[in-house]
């Protein structure tokens, strides 16, 4: 059940719902600093930077910002969202009219009725101009965005989408997969090898079909509980994740789906969904291969990534780009100082039962940059100014490397970097600093780009390649036919009716916890599951309703 | 000479020496023969160079031996100005609100038998000791963020009940303890800096409720006689919150008579410090200033009470990343020059040691803050506990730039002549002594000579300090010693090859 990182709460709804009858108009009239500057209010929840790794809040005290202040004549004033509380925090300041000039949001299609539509409407928030040619990377990087047309209502857009990777905007799948204790495998083999008929379970090259798999889980199981591993688990999903192996069944990855005729239908009692389901309540309660605790692990708490970390579980489900694969290849280093890190956090490349690979479907963007309504055209294209020149090759240049002739020279074509600007601690790694062109730019692009010349990027720069390969490896299986990517049907997914904007969130939530107690044995059987679904006529409803505007 | 490997010659005459001419203002400048000259100078009465050295929040963690080995440290460092702040939570007991709006009717007591109040005791005693002048403070209003039991987070130090705190406070430091050393007074920490609501007990304060608390304050003081104690203008962060501030206090007339000084802090980026901006920077925030309050730089100084860089702040740990390399040493030795040449009277550095201050984590784990000159805490690492070469830069400067000393411009700082050279003289108090401050942030070595115009008693001797990574030397005491005396006078023209991103002092007495 892919619910992801949603922070759903009660305390959302409400908001979200309240949002509904509130406007934010509170940016008002332009203001200028005493400098006679142009006063831009930023947020966005990059700005809080990346305390893991030691790189602090952009405040706007960096010389790159005050180059890009001197550059468009304004005042670039940043604040950020904590990434917990994120979408309460957007709400609260549309609800209590507080909004900066731009904020970010995270834009879903289970909200986007529910916020977006509904802001656009109260005019909370501005349209971007309908000729973007004076912007042309922003108008390049739109013009690659998937399912644009679908965030435009009456025609126009209301906000950038910030694209995932300028340089690749054709990737459609996540990097939701699994890393496991190669390490493991390869000493169940070593310690079987001369038993007569064994056939080992390690796979060169970390491919494993089904069977394999299957077979893979089962030796781990064992290795764990004949082993001094003091663990109640083989396979710990992060919690948004859990059970993951319906991937491998299922069609669609959250409410909706079609069926072979085109309708929509209830995901979570689709065929193929339930026998993923089968798979994964046969996973808890008769392999015992998930913790018996699994439904009580959190984001919050954690506790999922602790498991893998520590060395108590064989194979771990997460949202692995490269940041959070570096992350988790340090604190497992860390804490397992005897294992080949490479081995013990290898990516896991699964097939399921029918040869493919199933990988979750995401758009080529990851959340929206928004004007407030109140700011004016003469604010918004100097904003748009400031993004388009960040997204250019000198503007790239200075996110990157800062400041040509203090931070980097040009020598023969290649940068080459001072070692003034360019310090390093005494680890051998580049010190952070903060750039404010770096930390802007992602109002419009995660930095996916650039990381493979980031020099920030050396310290990490096994995770790096590591991650990499595995994106050229299913680059090619994309490209063979041999990637199933599970998407929500693209004119469901963005599609406004009444009921699916009011309670999309809230039905998602339940068809969660439905599905954990069905594998964790609380709900007893698939007739008493199928049964919650129709307690109230949330999922009837929007299901008329999305099927009469598909016409079936 | 040899020992030094360095180009080093007297010589009475110049025209032996290449002149580069620069040009400012069409006029021509010798950036090359470096005269320090009485038409330069800058500041007659510089207060010193310091640190912040606060009580320790958690004596208990110094191990044995620690604490004599911290004020052995000191002793080299020689600091002729402190920054001591503390917790006013720590003393306050039985509090009692009549619960009533009326807000002076509230009780309460002082419990000053603990290890903290003791810890501040023995900063302070030690700065009487040592004519140490102390700006003194609390960092925040009391209460804790959540519970807000004093309910002082709405009126920070507006509130009437800080000034009498404050000043009751200072009492028994005084009078129970024999304290002379507070010379200032610190109205909270970073004023201007208010953070976010529910995370920070500075979120609702601003410029008028921080004056009201510097009137309330002023008055408090005075009338129970501690006239003599001056209170912090600003001590803000950051040039455009300071700008606020000092923009505030100087065109009230009632306000800046009640402030003894301009203070801030500057948090600055390696590239400012780098290309000489600082100093550009603090001059025109100094005019600015000036032209409301013409006591500016007379009566009232400009101090920055906290110096640091902006860049390498680790998030997680409140560290600089670049603490341990010499470079930082570098930056805060340029930054110090900077801050001088643009008039700032004294300097505090941010901070003397690790131990100090704590970051508490979510899992109930704790770090000491790595900004220090080392780490006084057994728990930290041997590499940690060692003194940082910025410690030993900061130690060559604090000894020669003494309290009441003459600091004098090269005339040749400006960074459109050179953005990356900089030097000042230096004359100490009662003329005991001079030196010569150079910077060479560039990356080849330069050639200059100079010379001391200014009266002073000549040893007859010049002590040569070199600090970079290859050359700065080490005592067997651990501390920083010379690299070489030779017997020369500064009142002549000295000729040196400064290294490459190095700080060369040539002092006539040894530091």
């Amino acid at each position: 059940m892919n619910a992801k990182p949603l922070f759903i709460s009660l305390f959302t709804t409400i908001l979200a719902v309240s949002a509904l009858t509130g406007c934010g108009h509170t940016s008002g009239a332009d203001k200028y600093d005493k400098d006679g500057r142009l006063i831009l209010n930023l947020k966005n929840v990059y700005f809080a930077g990346d305390p893991d790794n030691g790189l602090p809040e952009y405040d706007g005290g960096d010389t790159y910002t005050e180059f890009l202040n001197k550059k468009f004549d304004v005042k670039i004033k940043p604040s950020s969202y904590s990434y917990g509380t994120w979408d309460d925090d957007v709400n609260i300041s549309v609800t209590s009219q507080t909004l900066p000039d731009v904020i970010h949001y995270n834009l879903k299609a289970y909200n986007f009725g529910a916020s977006y539509e509904k802001w656009v409407q109260k005019y909370v928030v501005k349209a971007l101009p309908d000729d973007m040619s004076k912007w042309p990377n922003i108008k390049k990087m739109l013009d690659n965005t998937t399912n644009l047309d679908s965030l435009k209502i009456n025609g126009k857009l209301y906000g950038i989408p910030i694209a995932n990777d300028i340089n690749n905007p054709s990737k459609d799948y996540s990097n939701f997969t699994y890393v496991y204790r190669r390490d493991w495998a390869k000493a169940i083999d070593e310690a079987n090898k001369n038993l007569s008929g064994y056939q080992p379970i390690y796979r060169e090259g970390d491919v494993y079909t089904w069977d394999e798999f299957n077979n893979l889980l089962k030796a781990f199981k064992k290795y764990v509980d004949d082993s001094q591993i003091n663990s109640d688990v083989v396979l710990v999903d992060q919690p948004w994740g859990f059970p993951s192996v319906t991937n491998f069944y299922k069609t669609a990855p959250h409410c909706f789906a079609k069926d072979s005729t085109g309708k929509a239908i209830n995901n979570f009692t689709s065929d193929e969904y339930i026998q993923g389901l089968e798979v994964a309540k046969d996973f808890v309660k008769e392999k015992g291969y998930y913790s018996p605790d699994q439904y009580l692990f959190t984001e919050e708490n954690g506790r999922a990534y602790d498991k893998y970390k520590a060395g108590l579980a064989g194979v771990f489900y997460d949202n692995l780009g490269f940041t959070n694969y570096a992350k988790l290849r340090k604190s497992f280093k860390t804490n397992n100082k005897d294992v080949n890190v490479d081995d013990g956090v290898a990516f896991l490349k699964i097939k399921g039962p029918d040869g493919k690979y199933a990988i979750e479907g995401i758009e080529n963007w990851f959340a929206m940059t928004m004007f407030n309504y109140d700011i004016s055209d003469k604010k918004m294209n100097k904003i748009l100014d400031i993004l388009d020149y960040l997204l250019s090759e000198e503007g790239t240049m200075l996110a990157v490397y800062g400041q040509e002739g203090y931070d980097y020279t040009i020598v023969d074509g290649q940068v080459v970097l001072s070692e003034t600007g360019w310090e390093k601690d005494q680890k051998g790694n580049y010190i952070q600093k903060i750039n404010g062109a770096k930390s802007l730019r992602y109002m419009v692009t995660l930095g996916n780009d650039y990381k493979a010349y980031d020099p920030y990027t050396e310290a990490d720069q096994e995770a790096f390649d590591i991650v990499n390969a595995w994106q050229e490896e299913m680059k090619v299986a994309r490209a063979n036919g041999q990637i199933r990517v599970v998407q929500e049907p693209d004119d469901i997914a963005w599609m406004s009716t009444p009921t699916k904007n009011e309670q999309t969130q809230g039905l998602l939530q339940l068809a969660n916890s439905y599905a954990s107690k069905y594998c964790f044995d609380t709900i007893k059987t698939i007739d008493a599951y199928k049964s919650e679904f129709d307690k109230d006529g949330g999922w009837k409803n929007s299901l008329n309703e999305i099927n009469k505007k598909l016409g079936k | 000479m040899s020992k030094t490997n360095k180009i080093i010659s007297l010589s009475l005459l110049s025209c032996c020496l290449a002149i580069v001419m620069g040009c400012n203002n069409n006029k021509p400048v010798d950036k090359t023969n470096l005269v320090f000259r009485n038409k330069n100078v800058v500041l007659n009465n510089f207060e010193g160079l310091g640190v912040e050295w606060g009580t320790y929040e958690d004596p208990d963690k110094l191990s044995s031996g620690a604490w004599e080995r911290s004020l052995k440290i000191m002793d080299r460092l020689n600091p002729s100005v402190t920054r001591c702040m503390l917790n006013y939570d720590w003393f306050i007991t039985n509090f009692k609100d009549q619960n009533n709006d009326d807000k002076s009717d509230d009780t309460w007591e002082y419990n000053f038998s603990n290890k903290l109040m003791d810890n501040t005791v023995d900063v302070l005693r030690y700065c009487d000791d040592h004519n140490i002048d102390v700006a003194f403070g609390c960092w925040n209003v009391p209460g804790n963020l959540g519970a807000d039991q004093y309910q002082m987070f709405d009126d920070v130090t507006s509130d009437p009940r800080w000034a009498t705190m404050t000043v009751d406070i200072i009492e028994y430091l005084i009078k129970k303890q024999g304290i002379k050393c507070i010379k200032y007074f610190v109205n909270s920490n970073e004023p201007n800096y208010t953070g976010i609501e529910g995370k920070s007990k500075n979120a609702k304060n601003n410029f008028s409720k921080w004056a009201q608390g510097v009137k309330n304050v002023r008055k408090a003081l005075d009338e129970r006689g501690y006239n003599d104690i001056k209170i912090v203008g600003g001590d803000t962060t950051g040039f455009e919150g300071t700008d606020e501030y000092f923009t505030g206090i100087s065109t009230d007339k009632t306000l800046r008579e009640q402030v003894g000084d301009y203070g801030f802090h500057v948090y600055c980026p390696n590239m400012i410090i780098d290309t000489g901006d600082l100093a550009v920077r603090i001059k025109e925030m100094y005019d600015k200033t000036k032209k409301n309050d013409k006591q500016l730089g007379v009566t009232r100084m400009p101090h920055v009470w906290e110096a640091g860089l902006y860049d390498g702040k680790n998030a997680e740990t409140d560290s600089n990343a670049y603490i341990a390399n010499f470079s930082y040493g570098l930056r805060m030795a340029d930054y110090t020059l900077q801050c001088a040449i643009a008039g700032v009277s004294s300097i505090v550095y941010w901070d003397f040691d690790d131990g100090m201050h704590f970051m508490y984590h979510a899992d109930g784990s704790t770090n000491s803050k790595g900004w220090g000159m080392f780490s006084s805490l057994g728990t930290d690492t041997a590499y940690k506990q060692r003194l940082r070469p910025w410690y030993h830069s900061s130690v060559l400067l604090t000894n020669l730039m003494r309290k009441g000393s003459q600091v004098i411009d090269s005339g040749v700082n400006d960074p459109e002549i050179d953005n990356s050279f900089r030097s000042m003289g230096i004359v100490g108090p009662e003329q005991e002594y001079a030196g010569v401050v150079a910077i060479n942030r560039g990356i080849l070595p330069v050639t200059k000579t100079f010379r001391m115009a200014n009266e002073f008693n000549d040893s007859g001797k010049v002590y040569i300090y070199i600090y970079n990574e290859a050359q700065l030397k080490i005592g067997e005491d651990g501390f920083v010693k010379e690299n070489d005396v030779l017997e020369l006078s500064l009142k002549d023209q000295i000729e040196f090859e400064v290294p490459a991103n190095s700080m060369v002092i040539l002092s006539s007495k040894e530091l």
